[in-house]
């Protein structure tokens, strides 16, 4: 029994070892390949679709497709995503017109995650005086909070892979000049995009603290101030589910935060219902109460007679009923 | 034994919460016996000893004792006692591996903890040395609630699917090996220091500063890391490519911008407006005042002056020019004002003359010697043009070109 606990886990330590030797030889200088197929279902919005112009200006190593008509066979995507040497898939899901769902995917056996898209500004609209090079690569900004939980680290590790140009990717520029920062809050991923602007600092300061100035020389670093203006476009995520194959497989999270935007509209049309059903009911029993008191009657002269008999039987019957 | 456990949780949750504790109770008692047993027959097995197939065999009946117990305990429930059996059948039904493994997690049971209160820690621990081991059933199937059984009770919670150690694995199949050794320049990744915490989201203006200052720090970490490492950051000034946002949308941004800035100096204007009609206004009326104060001093000097001439001669009918004269001495100062009060117009007076303002008015317009020879008025031109009707009239003189242009149009 021992001994067989015993060579089991020699083996996978030998195993482990030899993975982790190799890895140091080649990760130094091993690229990481990317690419990531950027399409939307059918029936976007003109926003929807700007995002998806904006993300793919943003991305140099993104490869455009056109809409997808299926919204249920998403896994014909791997296929798709083969087809193209994309690692990388993300899929905008638009429904009614109005909600937006990212799926973002490392096919062919990588996890997925399924988002829904709230807060969206697209560039146009937004009017942000910030600009960068198209295809330079973006640093990436990531709170300590992606590393608490392991569902945010799937989450993570697969924008890196999205969203971070690969160094040497086909039509991306040698210089940075953007920040892309991801956020939680509120259980959700907000995601910001800024310039980097840098300017020197004047002459007086730089005298003042000669010192300083010499240690940063020291180290290769002129005296510059960084400032930041953003670009866009604004996004707020909220992870729904992760899958553990890429458009397929068991869910292995999900969150019970998350509540459909479509149960949110039945909740407020039915509030909204409820004050009407609520004045029409009480509507009818005015209008029995005023009955049963011979309000109408006693302009004419007097109750009794059939129509008096007519109401007790009516009342009756709408007593039984209840 | 998982697929039970969540029956009843469930079964709990739909409405019979009061007896959940009862329930849990009784259960705990099932499980301790159930572990005396195993001592028993563990220490026997132990003596044998030998691979896990020869003795899957045993267990299997074993467990199926086991179950029989157990549903005997919860018989005197009165809610979940159909359910646990057809559980427990089911159970049988599955694959023998997963049996196996639950031997492995009741064996250290028996030999360290004996109170019923330590299981749940223990638990833990020893799952997470299961799913090492393990390697025939898929990570999704073990779920969250195996570990941690008293988690998941609150009634009305959603069930909530978070598997901490599929997730992690499935993290481990696709990351980048991304390592303190790897160059900043591959990978262009900087995690914040500490986790950014916003008091309040929906509070714009602390939201978006906290998701600056990430940014910004991230932003010279970066530039430091790359400089450090000798890789290009900056645009050098010369190099011009195609930016994200072209020129024409920059030109909308500028455009806006300005408009912006348009709009708030026009209302900063329209309040200092504002404030100024309200001292104007104050300003404006002490004009005024001043004005009719001018105005009434200077009726009462020419009041003065009136009674002065009425009292020195009371007879002179001629009143006009002297007392002109003598206003003009009163307010020289004025100028303009004593221009007009010298008299008639030069038509004026010619039009008195001529159609009587005193005097004889009696064969004014009657000619006389001094008329008739007086020739000033006659022109022979005037006499050759118009004489007779002889129909040639005075040709207008010939306009400019740009005249004669224009009036064509």
């Amino acid at each position: 029994m021992s001994a067989v606990l015993k060579s089991v886990t020699d083996a996978r330590s030998t195993k482990s070892k030899e993975e982790s030797t190799a890895d140091a030889t080649s990760g130094a200088d091993k690229k990481f390949r990317q690419r990531v197929l950027i399409l939307s279902s059918r029936g976007v919005t003109y926003r929807q679709r700007h995002l998806l112009q904006d993300l793919t200006s943003l991305l140099p190593h993104s490869r455009k497709d056109s809409k997808l008509d299926t919204k249920s066979k998403l896994f014909q995507l791997n296929e798709l995503a083969d087809l193209y040497n994309c690692n990388n898939i993300l899929f905008f899901e638009a429904r009614k017109r109005e909600d937006l769902y990212m799926w973002m995917s490392n096919p062919p056996n990588g996890p997925t995650v399924k988002f829904h898209v709230q807060n969206l500004h697209t560039m146009e609209e937004l009017h942000f005086s910030g600009n960068c090079l198209k295809g330079s690569r973006p640093i990436l900004s990531f709170d300590k909070n992606f590393e608490e939980k392991p569902y945010l680290k799937v989450v993570k590790e697969l924008m890196v892979q999205a969203f971070g140009v690969p160094k040497g990717a086909r039509k991306s520029k040698p210089f940075v000049d953007h920040v892309m920062s991801f956020t939680v809050a509120d259980g959700k991923v907000w995601i910001r995009c800024y310039q980097i602007c840098e300017a020197e600092v004047g002459k007086k300061d730089a005298d003042e603290d000669e010192e300083e100035k010499k240690k940063a020389k020291k180290s290769g670093r002129s005296q510059t101030d960084i400032s930041l203006l953003e670009i866009g476009p604004r996004l707020v995520l909220t992870p729904i589910i992760i899958q553990e194959g890429s458009f397929g497989g068991p869910i292995i999270y999900e969150n019970k935060e998350y509540v459909s935007p479509n149960v949110l509209r039945a909740e407020y049309r039915n509030k909204r219902a409820q004050k009407f059903n609520v004045r029409s009911a009480q509507k009818v029993g005015r209008e029995i109460k005023k009955k049963a008191l011979r309000l109408d009657k006693h302009r004419i002269g007097g109750g009794g007679g059939k129509d008096w008999e007519e109401l007790q039987a009516g009342l009756k019957d709408l007593f039984q009923d209840e | 034994m998982a697929k039970a456990k969540l029956r009843q949780i469930l079964a709990a949750d739909k409405g019979k919460v009061p007896y959940l504790e009862k329930q849990k109770k009784l259960q705990k008692e099932a499980r301790k016996r159930k572990r005396l047993q195993d001592e028993k027959e563990e220490d026997e097995k132990m003596e044998v000893d030998g691979e896990w197939e020869s003795e899957s065999d045993g267990d299997e009946d074993d467990s199926e004792e086991e179950d029989d117990e157990r549903v005997i305990d919860m018989s005197k429930l009165e809610d979940s006692d159909s359910e646990s059996e057809d559980d427990d059948e089911e159970e049988e039904d599955e694959d023998e591996d997963e049996e196996d493994e639950e031997e492995e997690t009741e064996k250290p049971r028996n030999g360290i903890l004996k109170s019923s209160k330590a299981t749940t820690a223990a638990d833990k621990d020893e799952d997470e040395e299961d799913e090492e081991d393990e390697e025939d059933i898929p990570l999704s199937e073990i779920s969250e609630e195996d570990q941690d059984p008293e988690a998941d009770i609150i009634p009305r919670q959603k069930l909530t699917i978070d598997n901490h150690s599929a997730l992690l694995a499935s993290h481990a199949s696709f990351a980048l090996p991304i390592k303190k050794s790897t160059p900043f320049s591959l990978h262009h990744t900087i995690i914040t220091s500490a986790p950014v915490e916003i008091k309040d989201v929906h509070d714009d203006l602390t939201r978006e500063l906290a998701f600056y200052t990430q940014a910004l720090d991230a932003a010279k970490q970066g530039r430091a890391l790359l400089l450090a490492e000798g890789a290009p950051f900056t645009r050098p000034t010369d190099y011009f490519a195609e930016m994200v946002k072209s020129e024409e949308h920059m030109g909308k941004i500028k455009e806006k911008i300005k408009e912006q800035a348009a709009m708030k100096q026009a209302s900063a204007d329209a309040k200092r407006q504002r404030d100024l009609k309200k001292f104007g206004k104050q300003v404006q009326v002490a004009r005024l005042q001043e004005r009719q104060k001018e105005k009434r001093e200077m009726l009462d000097k020419i009041n003065v002056l009136k009674r002065k001439r009425a009292g020195a001669d009371m007879g002179d009918e001629n009143e006009g020019d002297p007392f002109d004269i003598a206003i003009e001495k009163a307010s020289k100062a004025t100028g303009r004002e004593g221009r007009e009060k010298r008299g008639p117009n030069a038509k004026r007076q010619k039009k008195n003359e001529k159609f009587g303002y005193g005097g004889r008015k009696k064969f004014a317009k009657s000619g006389d010697a001094a008329s008739s020879g007086d020739l000033s008025g006659f022109n022979s031109k005037g006499m050759k043009k118009n004489s007779f009707g002889s129909g040639k009239k005075a040709k207008a003189p010939r306009l400019g070109k740009s005249k004669r242009q224009g009036a064509r149009r």
